[in-house]
């Protein structure tokens, strides 16, 4: 009697399934989360239109300019109403193509695309202060992903399949090429732990600027008493950073999403920097969401793995 | 960092340690402000003229209480010791206020072009 055994999958497998799955069976779990991711990233993309919009109101000179103000002279945005006006059409934009009636207006597949560029002129008329974040980025690739999805696919499961499968690889590049500028920054000594102290400082002086006073919580305090605790804080969050690009594979998507879960929260505790929206957005991302929908509510003639 | 400065202090543009910044304790956050933009504007801008002290000023008086209200911008700098401690010191860069026009004449005298 001979065993039928299953063909030995490799570990990793072929990137493009890992990231995307096409080919694999749909399930009401997946139709309910893609949902769920679109309007994650569609809230978000408002929200962030609107807080950047209203505190461009307040900006009277540019110091620098950073990202697109590079190549245009973005000063237009200041002085005037024009960003609540963007935020507006943003948010009117969004809301067209959530509620797939971006086909029936002259924009047409276009809706996510524009308004990802009006997002774009939204953050480099708010960050012309000298310093833009990178605390939206996860959502702005969401975001471009969908508007890239509109536009690359007619069929609403690809669309959404790629749209997931775009922010899993921006992801892991981007935090893996994180942990790299690092590395040509400073070598292995960017994890000396004289480095915590010195943005622990930095810090404690934003939180002095910010509220009038400062008190370093335990954590913080345990890091300035010991280098050694400190050096080990930087050399979890450089090594996690460099293995980020496990997120692009199934078998260590989850573990991986969650050790950079654990780096977000060492970096809130230790230097009191919250990106909440990427923080949600790993939280949407780390779990599989489709498949405890699909066990808690199976579809007819589907078997949930 | 931001110090609210009463209607009988005089103005200082000496250099001190962190722990010895004159005038009251003001927080950027009752303004709507947030302190990384305080903290690059004032770092990262290299000639302080006119519409420079008016833009700091919009900043953070763009929403102003009903009580006049003085407040100097100063800019810290750390710098590890030898003695693997962290040395703050504080610059008084600017003054801004309600009842003040946004001025040349407000700003430490080292920085006036």
């Amino acid at each position: 009697m001979t065993t039928l055994v299953p063909p030995k999958q490799p570990f990793f497998g072929n990137l493009w399934d890992n990231l995307f799955g096409f080919d694999r069976p749909d399930s009401r779990g997946q139709r309910i989360f893609r949902r769920v991711f679109e309007a994650f990233i569609g809230v978000g993309s408002i929200w962030l239109a609107w807080y950047w919009g209203e505190y461009t109101l307040r900006i009277g000179d540019i110091v620098l300019e950073l990202g697109l103000a590079r190549y245009i002279d973005i000063s237009f945005m200041h002085g005037n109403m024009l960003p609540i006006w963007n935020a507006s059409a943003i948010t009117a934009l969004i809301l067209l193509g959530f509620l797939r009636i971006d086909r029936w207006t002259p924009f047409g597949r276009w809706v996510y695309m524009a308004a990802m560029l009006l997002l774009m002129l939204q953050y480099a008329a708010r960050f012309v202060l000298g310093e833009i974040p990178h605390s939206s980025n996860l959502v702005g690739m969401g975001l471009m992903g969908f508007a890239l999805a509109e536009l690359l696919f007619k069929d609403r499961t690809a669309g959404g399949r790629f749209a997931i499968g775009f922010s899993y690889f921006f992801i892991g590049l981007g935090y893996t090429l994180a942990a790299v500028s690092k590395l040509v920054a400073r070598g292995l000594t960017w994890a000396d732990g004289r480095h915590l102290w010195m943005w622990i400082n930095e810090k404690a002086v934003d939180e002095v600027a910010r509220s009038g006073a400062v008190e370093l919580n335990w954590l913080q305090q345990f890091a300035m008493d010991h280098w050694w605790a400190a050096t080990l804080f930087l050399a979890f969050g450089l090594i996690t950073e460099a293995l980020a690009w496990l997120v692009w594979f199934r078998r260590t998507r989850h573990i991986a999403m969650w050790v950079v879960m654990a780096l977000h929260i060492g970096i809130w505790v230790t230097m009191d920097i919250l990106f909440a929206l990427s923080v949600y957005e790993i939280l949407l991302l780390g779990l599989p969401w489709a498949v405890f929908i699909d066990r808690l509510w199976p579809e007819r003639g589907l078997v949930a793995k | 960092m931001v110090r609210e400065v009463s209607p009988g202090d005089s103005i200082s543009w000496e250099v001190t340690p962190l722990a010895d910044v004159p005038y009251l304790p003001y927080g950027v956050r009752s303004g709507g402000v947030d302190p990384i933009d305080l903290a690059n504007f004032v770092s990262k801008t290299e000639v302080w003229d006119q519409d420079r002290v008016a833009a700091l000023s919009l900043m953070l008086l763009v929403e102003p209480p009903k009580e006049p209200l003085r407040l100097m911008v100063y800019r810290l700098r750390a710098r590890l010791t030898e003695e693997d401690s962290v040395a703050i010191t504080a610059t008084p860069y600017v003054l801004v206020g309600t009842d003040l026009e946004p001025a040349i004449r407000h700003l430490n005298p080292a920085l006036r072009p």
